[in-house]
């Protein structure tokens, strides 16, 4: 999760990463961010994230980004 | 018919809302079925079958797909963990084949009626160029209305259910309805089965709340588009029919004033449709969220059209920015390149396709082609000057929050949408760009009087002015959050009837219509 | 519930109210084209003297063009008046009927017959029922020249037209008539509301005790057996008197080489006093209407006809 905090940083520091729940309805996270998101957690926690995952309530705050990952990591 | 015609609106609305109100829950579905098709024959006769056909192709398909889907599940459960994904992967070649193969029926069903006469006429001038003796007889179609629109509904359906985002729908009549519900279906929003299928099908009563909610929003649009519209329409189709007669300043106006119309009726009929679509207890998705707010080009994007936005974003943009090739590159680019210009390959490689296709999709001209590059080009060059800029800022401590700055960002962009509006409006591609010389090269105010030559007066100008401002001061409140209707509704009776009655008198005693009105035809309508 | 329904109601009451306000404001103070009155010229007739015409004209283009009220005048003695506008269809006779009708009584009344082969909008008959009840909906557009007698002043009607409602032209362009009136036992079907409206216009001249007709008046463009035809049998269905002046073109012999001012469309000056010659004689032997000639009442008719003398036009 520390991790996923720091990736998220590295793409845009202006957020309160532990609270924020609106990071795509608020446009903090846009869709070139969300490449960059997916491409940083494949390498880092060696997932696949489908683009069927790739909705705003995956991606809306890092706990369910966190979630996903872990669900990914499962289901290997 | 259209959302503006009394007819619609003092008869078959009317009609269409008591039906509903006073059948049983069960069978309102119904009611808004057969009142969609009565719409669309009204519009488009025989062309229904179209329609019916999409509906067919999106049952069978999607039923097809889930039954796949079933059989896949089936087996696994039986089969052992390390032949699992040896079998998901047969199954899902076979659920993607049938996907793809009804996708492709739709599109070219979109692509025979709308575009056989572009393509036609391009190889034809291709084949002119090349000196190759054949000529193609171009076929001429006629569109049903909506196409476009229900095409792209029906897309979304069969990629989700095959992405198992969602079930496979078996009962026809929801899907029917889902496709062919009569206010959105001339010129959207852009619906996803997920977002309006359930409501639509569920049958809720109108109650007091979304019967004058819905209302309300319905005034709001008609006064857009009544007091607005046809009334700045005579000065833009001279301008734009006749600009070699004029200096830059007035095609300015043009291109402004296009701009305005091009919102207002765009935006006036979502809140006619939205506000429909609540009194039948359907929550629609918007499709304007105070566009001329934006900041940057990609930013309006997400705020203007913004359900054709989300569908190119959801079915092109990141389809082809993940697909296995963009990922390798992505990866590799990273490496090299750093996090932010290492994506930016895969994303402009994916924006590429979103735009092309966009303006395609607008029409089958070059000058919509150009319109859809313009803004592909806008959205690379702000993604590639993001870091510099940011540096830049920091080096020379300007606060890009300070309202200052956030205006002169706004200002820009608004521009910058004005002159890609121009394009989009002129009469060929030449003409857009002579247009477009003529702002640069021959600006000045000298024939602003002009304007008064054009079909409207002082009095319209001020109507029009003082319309724009009231809908600016709403859209700032919007911006800050502030629930105008819910505050509306806190208020006495008195306030409330009196808003209402000036609403509707302000629609009658300003609206353009009556003996000797043209009216235009909702532009989007037609695409 | 019932609550709710008695809101609406007190809503929907009060919005008619406050429009019936506006439409007094709205309302054309007079009706002239500076007042900004709509159909001006047929609601010219709205400032002759009432209970003064004995016969009134309605129809397009075609009526006011081809039929001369002060020729009626001078060969006859008789009043009449042409209310009618350009590109009339039936919905708008009606209504121009109900509003001119309110305070004359002819004795007989004529509807030309190429509006009936106008075919207008389903829209068309709603909006002008609106407009007689509502008329912000017609005249809303007046907010831009409103003054302040719109507010305080009285509706008085006292523009005239000393021509009658007759449109002068003068033109000569030439029309091919080689097929003019082609004998054929083919039928044009007459739309069927505008079968409604005839009825209904005819009932309800019958009911302001007036006689009810069908004139076709000579036109190349507009006019062929077929419509003949269809006309004659529906006029014979429904007991309405029909004279289609197309078929007597051996009797009125219009010269469409000379006597038309747009290549067939309308008859010009010289055809329309052919055109009213014959309408004057079939009005005559009809024996309905009375000679005024020596009424001192009516010696405004004789001041009409010295205007229009005096302006050289014609006479």
């Amino acid at each position: 999760m520390e991790r996923l905090i720091e990736i998220l940083q590295e793409i845009n520091d202006g957020v309160d990463y532990e609270t924020c729940t609106t990071l795509i309805d608020e446009r903090y996270l846009d869709s070139l961010a969300i490449i960059s998101l997916v491409a940083a957690i494949e390498e880092e926690f060696d997932v696949q994230i489908p683009t069927v995952e790739i909705v705003p309530e995956n991606f809306n705050s890092a706990k369910a980004l966190w979630n996903l990952i872990e669900r990914l990591q499962e289901e290997g | 018919m259209t959302y503006t015609d009394p007819v619609f609106l003092c008869a078959f609305l009317p009609i269409v809302i008591l039906i509903y109100n006073v059948l049983p829950q069960k069978h309102r579905w119904g009611v808004l079925l057969v009142s969609s098709y009565l719409f669309f024959w009204s519009i488009s006769s025989k062309l229904i079958i179209y329609l019916l056909i999409t509906t067919g192709i999106m049952y069978v398909a999607g039923q097809w797909i889930n039954k796949v889907q079933g059989e896949r599940d089936l087996k696994l459960k039986e089969i052992e963990k390390e032949h699992k994904k040896e079998i998901k992967a047969k199954y899902n070649k076979k659920t993607k084949s049938i996907a793809v193969l009804s996708t492709i029926l739709l599109l070219s069903m979109l692509i025979v009626l709308k575009y056989s006469n572009f393509l036609g006429t391009n190889i034809n001038s291709l084949f002119g160029f090349l000196k190759i003796p054949v000529k193609l007889a171009i076929p001429k179609f006629l569109m049903p209305i909506g196409i476009s629109f229900y095409t792209l509904q029906a897309i979304s359906y069969l990629v989700d259910v095959y992405k198992e985002k969602i079930k496979a729908d078996k009962n026809l009549g929801r899907l029917a309805l889902f496709i062919s519900f009569f206010p959105q279906i001339m010129e959207g929003p852009i619906c996803r089965y997920s977002d309006t299928a359930e409501d639509l099908y569920n049958g809720k009563k109108t109650t007091y709340t979304s019967l004058t909610f819905g209302t309300q929003r319905i005034l709001f649009g008609m006064m857009k588009k009544l007091l607005i519209v046809d009334r700045i329409n005579p000065v833009i189709i001279e301008i734009f029919d006749h600009y070699p007669n004029y200096d830059g300043g007035i095609v300015a106006i043009g291109m402004v004033l296009y701009t305005l119309q091009l919102y207002m009726d765009f935006s006036g009929v979502m809140d006619i449709v939205i506000g429909i679509a609540e009194i039948f207890g359907v929550k629609m998705p918007e499709n304007f969220k105070q566009p001329f707010f934006s900041k940057t080009i990609s930013e309006f994007w997400t705020r203007w059209h913004i359900t054709l936005g989300t569908w190119f974003r959801d079915y092109i943009y990141y389809p082809v920015s993940l697909t296995q090739k963009c990922r390798d590159i992505t990866a590799k680019a990273r490496k090299k390149i750093g996090n932010y210009y290492g994506p930016l390959i895969a994303s402009i490689i994916a924006l590429f396709c979103v735009w092309a296709c966009n303006g395609l999709w607008h029409g089958d001209a070059w000058s919509f082609i150009f319109f859809g590059m313009y803004h592909f080009v806008l959205i690379t060059i702000e993604r590639l000057t993001e870091p510099p800029v940011k540096k830049l800022l920091e080096k020379t401590k300007i606060n890009s929050d300070a309202f200052p700055y956030r205006l002169m960002q706004m200002i820009r962009t608004t521009i910058l949408v004005f002159i890609g509006e121009l394009f989009f409006r002129a009469k060929g591609l030449k003409s857009g760009l002579n247009m477009f010389g003529k702002m640069v090269f021959n600006f000045s105010f000298a024939q602003f009087g002009k304007v008064f030559e054009m079909g409207i007066d002082v009095q319209d100008i001020v109507l029009v002015g003082v319309v724009v401002v009231a809908i600016t001061i709403i859209s700032i409140l919007k911006e800050k959050k502030i629930d105008i209707r819910q505050s509306i509704a806190n208020k006495n009776v008195f306030i409330r009837w009196t808003l209402y009655y000036l609403l509707i008198v302000a629609i009658i005693l300003f609206g353009t219509y009556g003996i000797g009105i043209v009216h235009l035809d909702p532009i989007y309508a037609n695409f | 519930m019932k609550k709710l329904i008695l809101r609406f109601i007190i809503f929907i009451l009060i919005l008619f109210i406050i429009l019936l306000i506006l439409s007094r404001i709205l309302l054309p103070k007079n009706n002239t084209d500076e007042a900004g009155m709509n159909n001006s010229r047929a609601m010219k007739i709205l400032g002759e003297e009432s209970g003064t015409v004995d016969m009134i004209v309605y129809g397009d283009s075609e009526a006011y063009a081809s039929i001369i009220p002060l020729q009626l005048w001078n060969d006859y003695g008789y009043t009449s008046f042409v209310c009618a506008t350009s590109g009339q269809t039936l919905p708008d006779s009606c209504r121009i009927a109900y509003d001119t009708l309110k305070n004359q009584n002819p004795k007989i009344v004529i509807l030309e017959a190429d509006t009936i082969y106008l075919s207008s909008e389903i829209s068309v008959p709603v909006s002008r029922v609106l407009y007689e009840i509502l008329p912000i909906m017609e005249y809303h557009n007046r907010w831009k020249s409103l003054s302040l007698n719109d507010f305080i002043g009285k509706i008085e009607h006292t523009g005239r037209d000393s021509n009658k409602g007759y449109y002068y032209l003068s033109k000569e362009e030439p029309a091919d008539d080689s097929r003019y009136m082609e004998e054929s036992d083919e039928i044009e079907r007459i739309p069927r509301l505008n079968k409604v409206y005839v009825k209904l216009l005819k009932n309800y001249c019958e009911l302001k005790g007036a006689e009810f007709a069908i004139v076709s008046v000579p036109s190349v463009n507009n006019w062929n057996y077929k419509r003949h035809n269809a006309l004659k049998q529906f006029a014979e269905e429904e007991g309405i008197e029909f004279i289609d002046l197309n078929e007597k073109k051996d009797e009125i012999q219009i010269d469409w080489s000379k006597e038309t001012a747009d290549k067939g469309d309308h008859v010009n000056y010289p055809g329309a006093k052919k055109v009213t010659k014959y309408l004057g004689e079939w009005l005559n032997k009809k024996n309905i209407l009375e000679n005024h000639k020596e009424d001192i009442n009516y010696n405004f008719w004789k001041e009409d006809l010295n205007i229009i003398i005096s302006t050289g036009n014609y006479y």
